[in-house]
């Protein structure tokens, strides 16, 4: 509904007079951008970088290999003096803006040199060489959430791509792979060793959270699998590894009062137990163990939705509540069979998902004061 | 202390490039220049750009089912520059004057069974053993490379590291073979 609308249905209901209306009016006019004229530029400044690059592209074999060369590196010199010059001057937006444009020119660097040289490796070596180049000043110079998504978003696409190249075969791969595995309590532990910034702080660790309940949520259906007795001692040294890094994880946000402790262990320790169940244990895909894996899976959302509650975090439980949300209506599908079967599937679904969204609402009234 | 390190953490981006380049170019410093004739399709437009997929039209020697899993050597008998016969050798060990090093130059290496190649000679089936890759060309060229590629006329220049790592360099017109000019 358009302000004016709003306007006039607050004023008819005797919630505003005429005067307040005219004034709130005034106001919202004043504020108003001209949003379609900003985005008819940006189409046409998005045209025109597209149309460079093209230009630029088609020419790009002609251009000899020392100059691609000399104005990348001027480039990133250029980003790395405009960060330091930022820093100096307080001005932390455009200390950040130059420090993402370096990290992402080294990238670029990374891409050039390998095209310009016809170097060949796997993307993990790409990957881990920018976090040992850039990482640091990423991890060091990092203010705002948008360095922290970037060094967390690398972070973890290199411990993936890592995890993928290991020799499963062999103990050093399996540890490799439980190390990347342990990357996203990894950023949680730096997360909370960086509260001193707390928007770079909080970057950090809603990435780490985000990978944690992400991963372990979509590990879950691996309880439609059957996990032969191999399987799972292979994953339980994955475990360990990673065991050690979420224990690492919880001490440090621990200490450091990263989050409410009641949230702080619901959000570390019930994913990991999770994932433990769901493939650190031989089971086998029967209707047991799929139930057993949804009950897993409702005590750890509902563990974080009861501890999102208590802490007063709105955020969070409104995503715990989405995640059971999504699991309840999966169960739709796993009863989905003969029409007797897909009704009595859509009965129990639905009737769920009623219950839940009057519980949701039903605390949702209860909270006294508004988390993040 | 505090503003060294973030000076040095700042600055290491750079420092790395450039300790990049420094290293690349001593390599090609050391590398011998070689010209293999090469094969292909016709420049493709892709989003990257134009680009031939190339073969090495070359002369092969040895055993070819050796590299079926992989592991046999490549060599250029030369003499340099002339890269139009490949030896291929039973050991990666195996002595070798000027070797090719196929998976750290980005190549790809194709080696058939006996069985793939057919016996009916109008049926022009890919050889038994390949090397291919990829080479992207300026968009001004594209054309006029096309027709040199499709009539077997271009060679690959390409500089060899001594550890055996292939740089493409450019597309040349090709040496002209000594041997036919005899049968001449």
């Amino acid at each position: 509904m358009a302000i004016a609308d709003k306007i006039a249905s607050w004023q008819s209901a005797g919630l505003i007079d005429a005067d307040t209306a005219a004034r709130i009016a005034a106001f919202e006019e004043e504020r108003a951008r001209p949003t379609a004229l900003w985005a008819v530029i940006g189409l046409g400044c998005l045209a025109l970088a597209l149309g460079i690059a093209n230009v630029v592209a088609a020419n790009w074999q002609a251009i000899p290999d020392a100059l691609k060369l000399g104005v990348h590196f001027a480039m990133t010199a250029g980003a790395a003096f405009a960060c330091w010059r930022s820093l100096d001057r307080g001005a932390v937006w455009f200390a950040e803006g130059a420090l993402f444009v370096l990290g992402a020119l080294f990238l670029a660097g990374l891409s050039l040199h390998a095209q310009v040289y016809q170097l060949s490796g796997e993307i993990w070596q790409l990957l881990v060489t920018w976090l040992l180049c850039a990482g640091p000043a990423f991890l060091l110079l990092g203010r705002t959430r948008l360095t922290a998504y970037a060094l967390a978003g690398m972070t973890i696409w290199a411990g993936a791509s890592w995890a993928g190249a290991a020799n499963e075969e062999s103990w050093a791969g399996l540890f490799a792979q439980g190390l990347a595995m342990s990357v996203p309590w990894a950023l949680v532990a730096l997360a909370a060793l960086c509260q001193g910034r707390s928007r770079f702080s909080s970057g950090l660790s809603e990435m780490g959270l985000s990978a944690i309940l992400i991963a372990v949520s979509i590990a879950h259906v691996a309880w439609a699998d059957p996990i032969p007795e191999i399987d799972a001692g292979e994953m339980r040294v994955r475990l360990l590894v990673a065991g050690a890094g979420a224990a690492l994880a919880l001490a440090l946000a621990w200490r450091g009062r990263l989050f409410p402790r009641d949230l702080l262990l619901a959000l570390v320790t019930a994913p990991f137990a999770a994932l433990v169940l769901a493939v650190g244990i031989e089971h086998g895909d029967g209707p047991v163990p799929r139930f057993i894996g949804a009950l897993i899976y409702a005590a750890m959302w509902g563990g974080i939705a009861w501890a999102a509650s208590r802490a007063g975090w709105r955020t969070v439980f409104g995503l715990a509540i989405g995640a059971l949300a999504v699991r309840l209506f999966i169960v739709y599908f796993e009863l989905f069979g003969s029409l007797a079967m897909t009704g009595m599937g859509l009965i129990f679904a639905g009737a769920l998902l009623i219950a839940l969204a009057l519980g949701w609402r039903r605390i949702f009234s209860g909270f006294r004061k508004a988390g993040p | 202390m505090t503003r060294i390190l973030l000076f040095a953490v700042l600055v290491l981006p750079l420092l790395a490039l450039a300790g990049s380049i420094g290293l690349r170019e001593a390599e090609l410093a050391s590398a011998e220049e070689w010209v293999i004739p090469v094969t292909g399709f016709d420049p493709r437009d892709m989003l990257r750009g134009r680009y031939i997929l190339y073969r090495y039209d070359q002369e092969i020697a040895g055993n070819v089912d050796m590299c079926r899993d992989g592991k046999c050597r490549l060599c250029l008998t030369g003499p340099a520059p002339d890269g139009t016969r490949l030896e291929i050798r039973d050991l990666p060990s195996a002595p070798c004057q000027t070797g090719i090093d196929w998976a750290a130059s980005d190549l790809n290496m194709t080696a058939l069974p006996p069985f793939a190649v057919s016996r009916d000679r109008d049926v022009r089936l890919p050889p038994r053993f390949s090397l291919s890759g990829r080479f992207f060309v300026p968009d001004a060229d594209a054309a006029a490379l096309e027709t040199a590629v499709l009539d077997d006329q271009i060679a690959m220049s390409v500089r060899i590291t001594p550890d055996g790592r292939v740089l493409n360099r450019r597309l040349v017109p090709r040496i002209a073979a000594p041997r036919e000019e005899t049968e001449k």
